[in-house]
């Protein structure tokens, strides 16, 4: 696509010694965040700048990121994240560009304690995360019912992203059997007349990844309740 | 800059009365190398040098506009002006009409219209000219620059009603090393000009207000880009070995095997498949038809041991199978090694699928 500096966002990295004062920016591809607690970062520079963040990063340093709107805060990442290290040769150029995933503990363990994180929300999607991440027995059809008692329950919060639309869906596996439970009982959902392995609909993270930021979540759930 | 103006990435062409008017202040005699850092779709630096026997170059950082301009037949280097590189005195005329806004930075917020000058006016060959439009407010930025890098400077009132609107001044000059008292009565007059005196006041932009400004000769020169190509990069990133790491926990894991064994499974066979999670699916008849999942959780147990007056506390951790199962009749149960936990307790932890593996 044209004009990506736009979408784009910018992380700044500053740290000044007695002798020294080091000042990095680099270019953030995909961010999510939660406040000041960023779960997802993804910048990529040249060898010094990448390997200078990634220094940073496991420093639990605190960085100034700047959205693509022109706003800025200071985010971090927090203890025990993970790094991932990839790189881009592009044809016209001797060196290849760096590329940086970092994701913090919460995400590394993604689901755990009742907190699922999607890079972008679609009932669908979200349903098949939800079943594989929490361990759910479940059917493929049954996205629309479980995620609308979701929706009304307001457990669908929208976080900060850049290159992505990101959400944070905080519900147990406990409380979604019981939705499913419940749904069961009242035959609003019901089970497919063969036996055998349920087929799910699969996703890769390059359609993911490539996908125009869109946020499909209903309007009455962006605002949390009175 | 205003939202609206982020939208157009603060793209204001010149109005084309003025640049009729700014070409009248220009003379050309010999052929000659011409740049716009901030060039749009070109039609501003086509107007100011209109007849004129040049070569064009831009900078310009829509990638749409940027297609235009070079349609137009201007050498335009789509990308960051800040990141693109020219050979010191290669041009003879710097039009330079810069976005009005200021960087942002958490060190220094510098206005653009002095950080655009200070990065191109050494692109311009010695008597090189100098077109700069910027409002009037900002000319006082400037006036460091203006006075120490060029001679024979002109400041005039441009009339356009956009022009008006944002109250722009066109800033001729020619590119010289001025020094000593010149210096001195440079900075004067342009302090005196801007901030304390009024737009109004100023000589307004006519196709007489001075005498015209001869564009000295160049020679082909040539923009290199230092930055990285953004649009490209975008669309490769995706195919990142990084982010291949990122799927486990990322996107959803489905392991179904389908097909029927060479020969029929034994027990320890059943068990392997079930745990690994790929006997997943609806089961049963009748009231016990029911869809089952299997997944890996971690255990941690946490003992304290004493030695003396030191307390060591040891957390163990350990993997197990958990059997989730929901029944066609609403019933739903939790297999597991472990007892039940109590009401209120967190869940076990999740195994990432990196992890498990």
């Amino acid at each position: 696509m044209q004009n990506a500096h736009l979408r784009l966002g910018l992380l700044e990295y500053q740290r000044a010694t007695e002798k020294i004062s080091t000042r990095i920016r680099v270019r953030v591809d995909r961010y999510v965040g939660e406040d000041r607690k960023a779960h997802l970062l993804s910048v990529f520079g040249n060898d010094s700048d990448i390997g200078a963040i990634t220094a940073a990063v496991h420093e639990k340093a605190t960085f100034t990121l700047t959205l693509p709107d022109g706003r800025s805060k200071e985010v971090s990442l927090g203890e025990n994240l993970s790094c991932y290290k990839g790189s881009i040769n592009l044809a016209d150029r001797k060196h290849p560009v760096r590329h940086l995933v970092a994701a913090s503990q919460e995400l590394h363990a993604n689901g755990g304690v009742g907190r699922t994180i999607l890079l972008r929300y679609q009932r669908e999607e979200a349903w098949a995360t939800l079943v594989s991440f929490l361990g759910l027995p479940g059917e493929p059809t049954w996205a629309d019912h479980v995620l609308g008692v979701i929706e009304d329950e307001d457990r669908v919060k929208e976080l900060d992203g850049i290159g992505c639309s990101p959400v944070l869906i905080s519900a147990t596996t406990e409380e979604i059997l019981e939705w499913i439970g419940d749904g069961l009982r009242s035959q609003t959902l019901t089970f497919r007349e063969k036996n055998g392995p349920i087929a799910w609909p699969r996703y890769s993270l390059g359609q993911l990844l490539r996908s125009i930021p869109t946020n499909n979540i209903p309007e009455s759930t962006e605002h949390s309740a009175d | 800059m205003r939202n609206i103006a982020r939208l157009k990435m603060g793209y204001y062409p010149l109005p084309e009365s003025e640049g009729t008017k700014l070409r009248a202040l220009l003379s050309f005699s010999e052929r000659a190398s011409v740049i716009d850092p901030c060039v749009g779709q070109g039609t501003a630096l086509h107007l100011v040098t209109g007849n004129a026997d040049v070569r064009c170059y831009g900078v310009e950082l829509d990638a749409e506009r940027a297609r235009l301009a070079t349609s137009r037949g201007i050498e335009t280097t789509q990308g960051n002006v800040f990141d693109a590189v020219a050979k010191s005195e290669s041009f003879s005329l710097l039009y330079l009409n810069p976005p009005y806004d200021s960087e942002i930075g958490s060190v220094a917020n510098n206005r653009m219209e002095r950080l655009f000058l200070d990065h191109t006016y050494r692109w311009l060959v010695p008597e090189g000219i100098l077109v700069l439009i910027i409002p009037f407010e900002r000319l006082h930025e400037c006036v460091g620059l203006l006075s120490s890098h060029f001679g024979r400077l002109a400041v005039l009132r441009m009339t356009d009603e956009e022009s008006v609107r944002f109250r722009q001044i066109a800033v001729l000059g020619v590119r010289r090393n001025v020094r000593g008292t010149v210096l001195e009565d440079n900075k004067r007059i342009l302090q005196s000009i801007s901030p304390y005196g009024s737009f109004h006041a100023l000589p307004e932009l006519t196709p007489n207000s001075c005498a015209p400004y001869a564009v000295p000769p160049s020679g082909e020169t040539s923009l290199s880009y230092r930055g990285l190509p953004y649009d490209v990069l975008e669309d490769l990133l995706p195919q990142s070995g990084a982010w291949r790491q990122t799927i486990p926990f990322l996107m959803p894991r489905e392991d179904v095997a389908t097909g029927r064994p060479i020969t029929p499974l034994h027990g320890g066979h059943v068990g392997l498949l079930c745990t690994a999670g790929l006997l997943n699916g609806v089961f049963g008849n009748g009231d016990e038809r029911h869809i089952a999942r299997w997944r890996s959780v971690k255990h941690v147990t946490t003992f304290v041991e004493e030695d003396g007056e030191t307390q060591i506390v040891h957390h163990r951790e350990r993997w197990t199978n958990e059997l989730r199962l929901v029944y066609a009749d609403g019933r739903t149960l939790k297999l597991t090694e472990t007892p039940a936990k109590p009401e209120g307790e967190a869940d076990a932890e999740r195994t990432s699928e990196a992890r498990a593996a």
